[in-house]
Formats: structure tokens, sequence, C-alpha cells
């Protein structure tokens, strides 16, 4: 892959000669980046393999190029060109740009580069060639990628006519994506401190995943639509306002012939829009952007200043340990599983994104059926499906349960072992309740009002059930194989590859647990003696989770 | 000792990164071929943002800094393919293995890549890390690192070699290995630029001692020199009478004192 790239460089080294940059260390310095790019996990892929990455930027590729597929079938799907080809494009154009956000951040404010480059003898217009080159791959990359199935398929349908239209506007969008995408890095470190930058990235490379996530269930239940397959949209006053709707009008325009009034202002808006983006981004933007990654490399070094004010005081987690611990090795444990889950980047990257697909799913299961989504709406309270609401709620505890083991500083974990403690059960312990208490609340809270609105309080007792299934559930997995104490494992490590069993039961747990309790639904009486066994069961796998021994727990 | 050209001069630098408060303060320093220049001074000093200036990452400075008698903020390519750079962070992609990382280096500063080859692999089982020249960096230990960046710092033969607290995570025996180049790169007539905390070690390999502090030289001479000026035994005795606060011991007792509160007697 990488060589493959740089071969096509090599076909352009007559221009960056031209452009005065030397082009051997151009060429090392790009190897060197997509060598690294290439090693380096994305936001997209979740990966569950053992082995080092060494390819992912082919397998970025093949997963845009799958979603891609899915896109470039609203073109037979949907009648209407100009609707199919806006949809096309705001997909193409929103996946690149999050994309950009998501998995660019790091290159863009590289600093390690600064420090291993800077001292050696490159001069910096090689350098910042090599760096926009390096992105410009990407992203072309992502684009590709996304739009081969739309081009075969159009190409098919239509004829080379556009093809050519396509490519051509397909660039004009990236163009346009890569200076909303600077405006907005602009706009983000004029108003936030580098730490809260890092988070807002965050919220990005979350939504990229769960989107990721989400988009095999999504898509191809929306070509299924009828009321997409026979759309059309009016142009109104606001249609000169969306972007993909300039992107789309050319093409329609070049395939059907029509240009009458309003696709020629839309083709016309297509065609400058991006050019003067494009001139706004080298003149105005990209000084004031350097200078302001500067003077980010300066705060940063100057060490994280972010102070957590509240920490003293009062805090939820002192504040929800004083009700559900019981001695200060559980307390301890409970507040620092607390803190570290929200502090921890790799921990919410690796598991809200979850949060995400789950809420897909419940709209999936639930309300896309036969017929269309308001008449399943009306349906719903007379059906049993807010089981598959709270079991789903009970799927993401035991994720994160599952999750909490891992930490990038797992070597921090040694102090466990130096401390004067009889067991480890109490800090397991502590540390499960904190996971269960502060994931289970805020996921719990929505789902609860949605199932109450929906099916009014005659489930409240299926909701305590689910509950404490929930809390079962989660101690199963916590159970299962060997015991790992909280934060002390590597991720990608062997403890992540060997999760086998439990990524089964994660799943196989809570499903077979609400296949009973929808079951139970049609005994009466059943639900509040499943309440009193559930509360048993959980009082009694606290206390024994409680009592593990060293010996369990691998070192 | 001042027969030849100084080899690094620096006059009158300032350096400010916020335009109100300067980190240094107006350096005038010579530095002559052959020297291991040992440039010490507590946390903060200045010595970084020097050694930065010097190599021409930074060249938004006030004053004149020429090395190799030529401008650095002017001429920072020339200067920077005759010098070599060992920073204090592991800075080094990890994703790729010593070879490869080398070979990247080899590649900016134009040597042959066989040239690179043959000395990475000398080097790497002189550091007896040849058996993990093709492992990948990120699961190595911080020693490990070290060694590559000290190669990577060395291998096109440069002139003058900064080094940034070079010894730091490296077993005893490589640390002797590493001394004893540099004296023999001295000898040779290259250039040390040593920057250190750990001081009985810039006390024996360095032959002029540099002390800043808040941004100017407070202390410039061989070790015997400083000696005499300041009849202290050793370098550590000498520099904390320079830079810091007297009454070591009573700081001491105090944070002592405070682990002892609240103890049951």
């Amino acid at each position: 892959m990488t060589d493959f790239i740089l071969n096509i460089m090599d076909l352009f080294k007559g221009v960056f000669r031209l452009l005065k940059v030397d082009y051997g260390k151009f060429r090392i310095i790009l190897w060197t980046k997509l060598t690294d790019d290439n090693r380096q996990e994305k936001s997209i892929v979740q990966r569950k393999s053992k082995k080092e990455m060494s390819n992912s930027l082919l397998i970025v590729a093949f997963v845009y190029a799958f979603i891609g597929v899915m896109v470039g079938l609203m073109l037979l799907g949907i009648q209407d060109l100009f609707v199919s080809m806006v949809l096309i494009f705001a997909i193409i154009m929103v996946m690149t740009a999050v994309a950009l956000i998501s998995d660019f951040t790091s290159v863009l404010l590289d600093t390690t580069d600064n420090a291993i480059l800077l001292p050696r003898p490159v001069d910096s217009r090689t350098l910042v060639v090599a760096r926009l080159a390096h992105i410009v791959v990407y992203i072309m990359l992502i684009t590709l990628s996304l739009s081969a199935a739309s081009i075969v398929i159009g190409t098919y349908k239509f004829g080379p006519v556009f093809t050519i239209a396509f490519f051509f506007t397909l660039i004009l969008s990236v163009l346009f994506v890569v200076f909303v995408a600077n405006v907005f890095y602009l706009l983000l470190m004029k108003v936030s401190s580098g730490e809260q930058f890092r988070d807002i990235i965050l919220y990005f490379q979350i939504f990229m995943a769960a989107f990721a996530m989400g988009s095999y269930q999504l898509l191809p239940r929306m070509i299924e639509f009828d009321t997409l397959r026979n759309f059309t949209f009016p142009i109104r006053w606001w249609t000169y306002l969306v972007p993909p709707a300039w992107m789309a009008a050319p093409v329609d325009a070049a395939v059907t012939g029509d240009l009458s009034g309003p696709k020629l202002i839309l083709s016309l808006l297509g065609l400058i829009v991006p050019v003067v983006s494009v001139i706004v981004v080298i003149r105005f933007l990209a000084p004031g952007f350097n200078r302001s990654i500067a003077r980010m490399e300066i705060v940063g070094s100057s060490g994280g200043k972010d102070q957590e004010k509240r920490g003293e005081r009062w805090n939820l987690s002192a504040f929800f340990s004083r009700f559900l611990t019981f001695n200060p090795a559980e307390r301890a444990a409970f507040q620092l599983s607390w803190r570290l889950s929200s502090r921890d980047r790799k921990f919410k990257l690796k598991t809200y994104p979850t949060f995400g697909y789950m809420l897909i799913i419940a709209f999936v299961l639930t309300l896309i059926g036969e017929g269309n989504i308001l008449e399943s709406l009306r349906a719903l309270p007379s059906t049993q499906k807010y089981i598959i609401f709270l079991y789903l709620g009970c799927i993401i505890i035991p994720i994160v349960v599952l999750q909490q083991k891992f930490s990038d500083q797992y070597e921090a974990a040694w102090i466990y072992h130096t401390l004067p403690f009889a067991k480890p059960g109490d800090i397991l312990k502590g540390s499960l309740k904190a996971m269960i208490f502060k994931y289970g609340f805020p996921v719990f809270t929505p789902l609860l009002i949605l199932v109450l609105l929906i099916w009014g309080f005659g489930v409240i007792d299926d909701i305590v059930l689910a509950m404490l299934n929930m809390v079962i559930s989660s101690l199963v997995l916590a159970f299962v194989g060997k015991v790992d104490l909280p934060f002390s494992r590597r991720y990608g490590g062997a403890a992540e590859s060997q999760r086998g069993l439990s990524g089964f039961l994660m799943f196989l747990v809570p499903a077979g647990l609400g296949f009973i309790h929808y079951l139970m639904t049609f005994v009466p009486y059943a639900i509040p003696v499943g309440i009193l066994v559930a509360a048993g069961i959980v009082y009694m796998g606290m206390k024994a989770y409680g009592n593990i021994g060293w010996d369990m727990v691998r070192v | 000792m001042k027969s030849t050209q100084p080899i690094i001069t620096m006059k009158e630098l300032k350096k400010s990164y916020d335009g109100k408060n300067y980190v240094l303060c107006g350096i005038d320093l010579d530095i002559y071929p052959g020297q291991i220049i040992g440039y010490i001074g507590p946390n903060g000093a200045g010595k970084t943002t020097t050694v930065k200036i010097l190599i021409g990452m930074l060249s938004d400075f006030e004053g004149e800094v020429s090395v190799f008698g030529l401008n650095v903020a002017k001429n920072p390519l020339e200067v920077k393919q005759r010098i070599g750079y060992v920073p204090e962070t592991a800075a080094l992609y990890d994703t790729l293995t010593p070879m490869e990382y080398l070979r990247f280096i080899g590649q900016i500063y134009g040597i042959p890549q066989k040239e690179t080859e043959a000395r990475s692999l000398k080097m790497l089982e002189l550091f007896g890390l040849e058996s993990e020249a093709n492992v990948r960096m990120n699961a190595f230990s911080k020693g490990m690192k070290q060694k590559t960046l000290i190669i990577a710092g060395m291998i096109h033969d440069p002139d003058i070699l900064f080094l940034d607290e070079p010894l730091a995570g490296l077993d005893a025996n490589t640390a002797i290995v590493i001394k004893e180049i540099l004296a023999q790169l001295a000898e040779e007539g290259k250039t040390i630029f040593y920057c250190s905390h750990v001081m009985d070690v810039v006390e024996r390999i360095c032959n002029r001692i540099i002390i800043i502090d808040k941004g100017t030289i407070i202390a410039n001479g061989t070790f015997d020199e400083l000696q005499a000026m300041n009849k202290g035994k050793s370098l550590e005795r000498i520099f904390s009478r320079l830079t810091g606060s007297s009454g070591h011991a009573e700081k001491a007792q105090d944070i002592i004192s405070a682990f002892h509160r609240g103890q049951p007697e």
C-alpha cells in the first residue's frame, strides 16, 4: 500500500522539483509518515485481532468501500437522480470531514514530529509539502473508497457523462470539506484550551466509530423506505444553503441535460464556493493555523495545567461512594475507577461508541419493521418491546465492566500489589460498583423515562427486574476466566485478544436473561418472584466477588 | 587553548517565548573544537532553550549566534547537516523498527543507504540491540529507545554533538561505553555539548563546565578553576552554593517532620 502510493507520487517527481522540494527527503518523510500511519489504529476500525497493526490504511479503505457500496446502491434504489446525488454527496462529505477531524488531528498537531525533524537538515518547504501530501493521500483514500461503488453503478446506469461529472464535483467537494475542517479547527483553537480541544476531538472520534457501526444497520434499511424511493424535492430557498445540493446539481444537469434556473445557480455555487474557499485557506487561514498550532505546542509543553477544581470539595464519586461502599479500600477503588474512567480518553473511545450503537439498534429493532415508522410507533404500547430497550441497557454495562481492565497506563497497577491488602476483593468490588453505578445510571434513566412514557407505570416491576439482571450480567462477566484488577492490562495485549469467551457471554447473558424475562411476562406473579430471586443472586454474587483472594487475580 | 577559531559563538543571546519574560537574558560564550562542554543549571534555567537555538530549531531570538562561523538563523540547513542532537524526551516514531528509523534518519542526511545500514548495524551491535534491530520500538524499554536515539544522533558523523541527559535509562556498561566514545570523539577534534543534572558525570567527563541560572551564565571554566574560585570540593557542592538556597538540612528536616505528624507515637 505504502509503496503503491509512493510509486504514484514518483510520477509527479517533476512537479515537486519545480516547487523546489527536495524530492529524496520528501519521499522518505512521506514513507515514514505513511508507515507510522499504517501501524496505528484508526477510529473507524474497532479491531479485535491480536496481531500488530500493519495495514490499517488498507483496512480503512476497505471499511469505507463497504459503506460506499451501500451509499452507491441509492443510485439504484431512488428514482430521482438529484435526490440520490444529494444524499450521496451528503454522506461522502460528512464522512470525509469527520474522518479528517477524528483521525488527522494527531497529524496536524503532531509535536513529536517536530522534535524529530526540526533538528535535521530539512528545509521547511519540503516539510510543509510532505505534511500536505500526507493529508491529501489520506483524504483521497477515503473519498475514492467511499465513492468507488457509486462511480461503477452510476457509469453503468448513466454512461461516461456521469463518470466525468461525478469525478469533477467530487474533487470540488473534497476541497470544500478541507476548508470546512480548517475553519472548524481554527474556531476550536480560538475558543478552547489544549485539553478541551482534545476532548472535543474525542467526541468526533466517538461519533465516527458509532456511525461506522450503525451504518451497516441503517443504510441498507434506508434504501428500502418507500417514501424515499419515489421522493423528489422541490428546490426552495434553503436548498441553496445545502452544500451537497451544489454538488448534486451539476451531476444531475450533465446526465439529464436539465440546466434550468435553480440548477444553474446551484451548479455555479458548487464551482465558485470551493475555489474561493481554497483561496481563503491558502491566503488567510493557513498562516493563522500554523501560528495557533505553534502556540498550542508551547501551552502543551508547559504541562497540563488543567486543574480539577472540584477535586477537593464535593463531587459525585465521593458523594455516591459514601452510600455504596463499606470500607476504606472499597471506597478508594470506587473513587479511583470513577475518576480514571472519566479522564482516560482511550476508555471513552472504546466504550462510548457502543452506547450510540445500542441506540441505533434499539431504533432499528423497535421501529423499523413492516410499514412505516409512524404506524410502528403507534403499535408499540401493545407490544412487549420494552424488554428490548431494557436489555440493550443491560448489554452496555458489562461492556464497560470488561473494558475497565484496560488502560494505557496499565503499569500503574503495581500499586495494588504493594499495598497491605489481605485480599483484592475490596478493590474489585469498589471498582465494579463504580462502573455499574456510573454508567448504569445515565444509561437507564433515559430508557426508564422512555419506557414509562410509552408503556406506563404497569411495567415498573419489569424495570426493577431488568436492572437487577444488569448487575447479574456484570457479575457473571467479572467472574469469568481470570480476574483482573482495574486498569491493569495493556490495550492490544494478550488479555484483550483472549477475551473470546467473555466477548461471547457479554451478549449472551443479557440476551438470555432478557428472553427468560420475556417468557415470565406471560406468567402471573412471575415478575415479583423473579425480583426476589435476582436480588438474592446479586447479594450473594457481590459477597463472593468481594472475597476473591490474590490467588485468583492475574498478575 | 585559544589557538583555533571558536566553533560556536553566542553574543548577547536573549530569548523570550511570550515577549515579556526572558528565558535567556544575554548569554556570551565561545566554544572551541575538541571541547566537552558540561552545560548545567537548575530546572528551568534555560539549558534546553539554548540547545534548541544552537541546533536551529528556534530561530526567533535576539543576539548573534554562529556555529561553524555560520549564522544559525540564516543558514539553519548547513548547520543542521553537521550537528547531531540527542533530545531529552524519547521522541521517535515508535511504530518503526530501529533499522527503519535509522534508515529514515540517514536518508534525510543524504547518506547512502548501504552506508547507513552498515553503520546502524555496527552501532546496534555495540549496544547489544542487534537482535531487536527489526522489532517495532513500541515495546522497547526507555533504555533501548535511548540507545536508538543516540545512534540516530551520531549516524552522520557530526562535528558537534548536542546531548541532553543522554545517559538516562542506560545500564552502567552502556554508560561507560558512551562516556568512552565521547572522550575519543573529543580527541578527534569533535565538540560535545553535554546537558545534564548528574553532577559527578559532568565533573568527570567535561573539560569545561558552564553553569547557568535564570538565563545567565554564573560560572564558566574547567573543574579545577571552579574549585579554586568557590572553595568547593565536588561539583555538586559548588553547584548548590552558586545556584541554590542554602539550608538543605533544614528543608529535609521539615519534610521528614511533615511525615511524622499525625502518626501515632
